[in-house]
């Protein structure tokens, strides 16, 4: 007997650690590329999450909403979502996306902690949200960082943007020209905006088409008011002031008249900004301009109707009692009506596109 | 006579049945199947647009208006070419934040409808495909249910005997980069 064609115990010992390893070592490979493909998953999937919260999602709180919250109350906005309602998705909200793109309300951080819901402060994501509206004047700076050379996540979301409602009231419109034949030197006639909240929140209308005065202005322009004032008769005609009534509440709804913050809203006469009560007189003034951010008084009450009264004084000429006078006086319906003679803009859809890209 | 021809050492035996084994466990432990990453999620940013294109175009841009996509198709012989036009306009709208973005895609869009015998039939809308074609990418399928409300009962693609008023079709559009 010899040994030979026989192998040594250490050879075998070697060899077999040898063999261990290596075959470990080609165990660990594909485990390496698992980890290089999953982060690129990871960020597609971020940028797709974080789309569908801006694009489907009207945000959290919702009701008051919370693009009306302020710079004290910002920590209870828990998401920052854009669409006008759940039941309007890739439909957005002109009042949430001015808020959202305001990069001096929110930090870096807070969208990190309300959109992109990266573990802050550990696991931040670098990001770029952008939106662009078709034909709109008002550009919207990309948020975050310019999107990078290498691979990021991303989606691409079609939308429409709903924009505001208001009435444009022209003084030639016969319907609000009255003549009055009395014996008077002075006549108090009052231009009344009636909104009523029955009507304005009909649940046969969409949401991306409705007047909802929870969450949207309301806006009303008076044109050609001096254009159309009969001079020859009229001495002068002064506003009284602004006042709010509510419909079977005698006496006008506590309000802060006088103030002038520019928060609850803002009136301005032929561009110069004024507060409610201010008694002055329009006969050189062609554009009455009122605007109330939401929510409009008792706009909550859906069974309310809001009556924005404005009231005028007209002084004529003295020698002429018995010649027919003119003035302005009407209801401005604030109302889904679109015939010829109505005064209202209702809300339309612009096309936009809004791009995420995540890294 | 015992000698130790042809007979195996037991150590040595031993070590190398293990060796065989763990081998054997390990290769097949580590085979992988490939699967490409990348795929699934362009299938995925694909359909999302598509989808939101079709929605978007059945999405009337005033109260009490008629939505493009019901404009379409109600639209006689102009169908195609406004379905073409709006379609891929939407499809290359982008923000210019990002300008790597690929638009070169292509459609194919039908629409399926009810016969009066309740079977379901189809007609083609529109088509960007290519008489050059030789190939293509794995498409992915997007669809919108349309409530057409057609006064005069006119579908240009629906046989007259089978048009109803309003009445509810699927647009399906088939879209692929390439």
């Amino acid at each position: 007997m010899n040994d030979r064609g026989m192998l040594s115990v250490d050879f075998l010992a070697g060899f077999t650690i040898f063999i261990l390893a290596l075959i470990m070592v080609i165990n660990m490979v594909p485990g390496i590329m698992i980890g290089l493909e999953s982060q690129n998953i990871d960020y597609d999937a971020v940028a797709y999450r974080t789309a569908v919260i801006l694009v489907e999602d009207p945000g959290w709180p919702a009701n008051p909403p919370w693009e009306l919250e302020d710079e004290y109350h910002k920590d209870d906005i828990a998401r920052l979502g854009l669409a006008v309602s759940d039941n309007t998705p890739n439909v957005l909200s002109r009042s949430k996306i001015e808020r959202f793109f305001n990069t001096s309300f929110f930090t870096e951080e807070e969208y990190g902690q309300k959109v992109i819901f990266a573990d802050m402060p550990y696991a931040p994501y670098a990001y770029n949200i952008a939106l662009r509206i078709e034909g709109d004047p008002v550009d919207h700076t990309p948020l975050g960082d310019p999107v990078p050379e290498r691979s990021y996540g991303y989606i691409r979301r079609l939308v429409k943007v709903k924009g505001l409602h208001s009435a444009d009231v022209d003084c030639n419109n016969s319907i609000y020209h009255k003549t009055v034949s009395e014996n008077t030197s002075v006549t108090n006639t009052y231009f009344t905006i009636l909104l009523n909240y029955t009507e304005l929140y009909d649940k046969s209308i969409g949401d991306e088409y409705r007047m909802d005065m929870r969450t949207e202005p309301m806006e009303v322009t008076i044109h050609n008011f001096k254009s159309n004032l009969n001079t020859t008769d009229v001495l002068d005609v002064f506003i009284n002031n602004i006042r709010f009534y509510k419909e079977g509440v005698l006496g006008e709804i506590p309000f802060a008249y006088d103030d002038f913050d520019n928060e609850s809203y803002i009136y301005k006469v032929n561009g110069t900004a004024k507060p409610l009560d201010y008694n002055f007189s329009i006969k050189n003034v062609d554009d009455i301009y009122l605007k109330l951010n939401p929510p409009l008084p008792f706009a909550y009450e859906t069974d309310t109707v809001l009556m924005v009264n404005m009231s005028l004084r007209y002084y004529y000429e003295e020698g002429q009692w018995n010649t027919s006078k003119d003035y302005m006086d009407g209801t401005i319906y604030y109302t889904y009506d679109t015939s010829a003679n109505s005064p209202m803009n209702l809300p339309t859809l612009t096309p936009g596109v809004l791009e995420v890209s995540v890294w | 006579m015992v000698n130790d021809q042809a007979q195996m050492y037991t150590l040595e035996g031993f070590a190398a049945g293990v060796l065989m084994l763990i081998t054997a466990y390990l290769v097949l432990g580590t085979t992988t199947v490939y699967t490409p990453g990348d795929v699934h999620i362009a299938d995925m940013q694909l359909e999302q647009l598509g989808s939101d294109a079709l929605a978007m175009m059945d999405t009337p841009d005033y109260y009490g208006d008629t939505s493009k996509l019901e404009n379409i198709i109600l639209g006689q012989s102009y169908s195609h070419a406004w379905f073409y036009a709006n379609f891929t306009e939407s499809l290359k709208r982008i923000t210019e934040s990002t300008d790597t973005c690929v638009n070169d895609l292509q459609y194919n869009a039908s629409v399926y409808y009810r016969t009066d015998s309740g079977e379901v039939a189809s007609y083609p809308l529109s088509s960007s495909i290519r008489s050059d074609l030789v190939s293509r990418e794995p498409a992915v399928r997007v669809t919108r249910w349309v409530s057409v409300d057609a006064d005069t009962a006119n579908i240009p693609g629906i046989p007259a005997a089978d048009q109803r008023d309003p009445q509810l079709l699927l647009v399906e559009v088939l879209l692929w980069r390439g």
